[in-house]
């Protein structure tokens, strides 16, 4: 690699990395310390590797693609040896009491009820920052079509906390 | 912002503490090109650093009689999880519990009412006092070559090698736990297809395999039964696949199961790709009192649910099976012991745990958990 690509992959490094960091630890939440630095340094990796292909013009959602690719390679070959030991160990890292207690459950309930792909646009939304250009480039679609995507999953995320609260500034209803 | 908005970030799990990305992670990545074949510890070691981050506080524990000396006004932790099923509160419910009779009952399985053992050993855990110097030993013995690192601090975890290479770590703890994993690749690659392994040799060999390197690492534990899986993954390319061969053994004692597991994996040309288990030796036995199973199953009726007459028949859990393992327990001034637990499982697969405690030899204070009052293992 030459010595402005090494230059390059710091400067995407010092500006988005965090931002994946968050971006995983968000979706796997909770995770140790420890596992989070694996998932980050395998994006990075791929960053690294690929580094000619990241836009100019979009950095940060391509790195969080790769973030959500590597974060779905995890899940899926994590789970035999989790089943191998399931009888062992419990979950490494289960939040405190203090915080499920104050934890908005109904949100919580809400959110996981919701699809995947609605799930995932609303938080990165919400959660991440991303506006419907960014939505557009992580989901591969038109800025129109995430922009009309973020508002019917919204709603539909709203709709599921009506159910639980009934709250009609929740539901735009009066 | 609207409601939802404050509402959703609000339960955004980052919550103002933004990721930091490690000292030393670019320099790492920089200088990493090379993709190879073997599984990464990812998933390995969220379990291992799990089996010691598991310190629940019980609460103070008092034995009187032969084991006083151990266990006098101890605080216990419990380092393995509870059951995944129902809890000691549904078993409240049970009027009456129904064991199918067998001629010669086996050590591990036994009728509530039943002559159980009036008394088992039950074991001091000795830990490494010097985590770092026992990675290293650990390393020396695997050959695994590398610098000695901290790499967790709550349980403290050291680390010998660096990935991709081969590594070392062992985490502290209540059970400390050593693993070694192999040099991996980046990801861990997708399991294809996963099986038993039917070929008694093949599960022989691993057996013998497992039983060598406990002896390598000078880990005086006794293996017994053991699962097998035979597993087809995906390798470094499209037209690659990779096999792997696990083998996971209950650790025994005294002839009881523990909550303790070895696990192994051999690649196809039988190399270790990795290896897991308890860094302890049993330390000290002693000679510990035990209720009947009956007693046991009294005390998981007693004091918690709807007891007694009033429970309809139809909703009482019928009790299949009961067993004795050792579970381990950490005393107040750190020590770890295996204790006896009975295990009940009912009809419907649910199971309860409680510690098989002879009645009036252990109390356990109020405000436990964990345990709860009556030595019920608390999910």
């Amino acid at each position: 690699m030459a010595p402005r690509d090494e230059e390059r992959f710091r400067r995407l490094v010092d500006e988005h990395a965090s931002a994946v960091g968050d971006y995983l630890r968000r979706r796997l939440y909770p995770v140790s310390p420890a596992d989070l630095d694996d998932l980050v340094e395998e994006t990075l990796l791929v960053v690294w590797r690929r580094l000619d292909d990241v836009p100019v013009d979009a950095e940060r959602p391509w790195m969080i693609g790769v973030a959500r690719n590597v974060l779905r390679n995890a899940r899926r070959s994590s789970g035999r040896r989790r089943a191998l030991q399931a009888s062992l160990r419990p979950a490494p890292d289960d939040p405190p009491a203090e915080e499920r207690v104050v934890a908005d459950v109904a949100l919580a309930q809400a959110l996981a009820s919701l699809s995947d792909d609605d799930r995932e646009i609303v938080t990165l939304n919400a959660w991440d920052g991303y506006e419907a250009r960014d939505l557009a480039l992580h989901l591969g679609i038109t800025a129109n079509a995430a922009a009309v995507r973020l508002s019917r999953a919204r709603g539909r995320l709203r709709a599921a906390l009506a159910v639980g609260e009934d709250d009609p500034k929740e539901t735009g209803t009066s | 912002m609207d409601d939802l908005d404050r509402r959703l970030r609000a339960a955004d799990p980052v919550g103002g503490r933004p990721y930091a990305v490690p000292v030393g992670l670019v320099a790492r990545v920089v200088a990493e090109r090379r993709p190879t074949r073997v599984v990464r510890p990812f998933a390995w070691r969220v379990a291992a650093a799990a089996a010691a981050s598991v310190a629940v506080t019980v609460g103070a524990v008092s034995a009187l009689g032969q084991v006083a000396p151990a266990f006098a006004a101890v605080e216990v932790a419990a380092a393995v999880p509870s059951p995944p099923t129902a809890g000691p509160a549904a078993f409240g419910a049970m009027e009456a519990a129904a064991l199918p009779s067998v001629g010669a009952p086996p050590r591990l399985r036994l009728a509530p009412g039943s002559v159980a053992p009036g008394s088992v050993e039950v074991t001091r855990l000795s830990h490494p006092a010097d985590l770092p110097a026992e990675a290293r030993r650990l390393a020396r013995a695997l050959k695994v070559t590398g610098p000695t690192t901290r790499v967790g601090a709550a349980p403290a975890s050291w680390q010998v090698g660096r990935p991709p290479g081969a590594t070392v770590v062992v985490v502290g703890g209540a059970v400390p736990q050593w693993s070694y994993s192999s040099s991996s690749p980046s990801i861990a690659p997708a399991t294809q297809s996963a099986g038993p392994v039917r070929d008694p040799a093949e599960r022989a060999h691993l057996r013998a395999r497992a039983v060598h390197l406990l002896s390598r690492l000078g880990l005086d534990l006794t293996l017994g039964r053991a699962t097998y899986v035979d597993a087809i993954m995906d390798g470094a390319s499209p037209s690659d696949v990779y096999r792997e061969i696990t083998a996971t053994f209950v650790v025994t004692h005294a002839g009881l199961a523990t909550d303790q597991r070895l696990v192994i994996g051999v690649d196809a040309r039988g190399r270790l790709v990795f290896a897991a288990g308890p860094d302890v030796t049993a330390a000290r036995d002693v000679p510990y009192a035990l209720e009947t199973p009956a007693t046991a199953l009294d005390s998981l009726r007693g004091g918690a649910g709807p007891s007694g007459p009033g429970a309809p028949a139809s909703t009482r859990p019928v009790v299949v099976r009961a067993t004795i393992s050792l579970r381990a327990f950490v005393v107040r001034g750190g020590a770890t012991w295996w204790l006896p637990v009975f295990t009940f499982t009912a009809r419907s697969g649910a199971h309860w745990q409680v510690l098989a405690r002879a009645s009036g030899k252990v109390t356990i204070a109020p405000g436990a958990t964990g345990l709860d009052a009556r030595g019920v293992v608390v999910p």
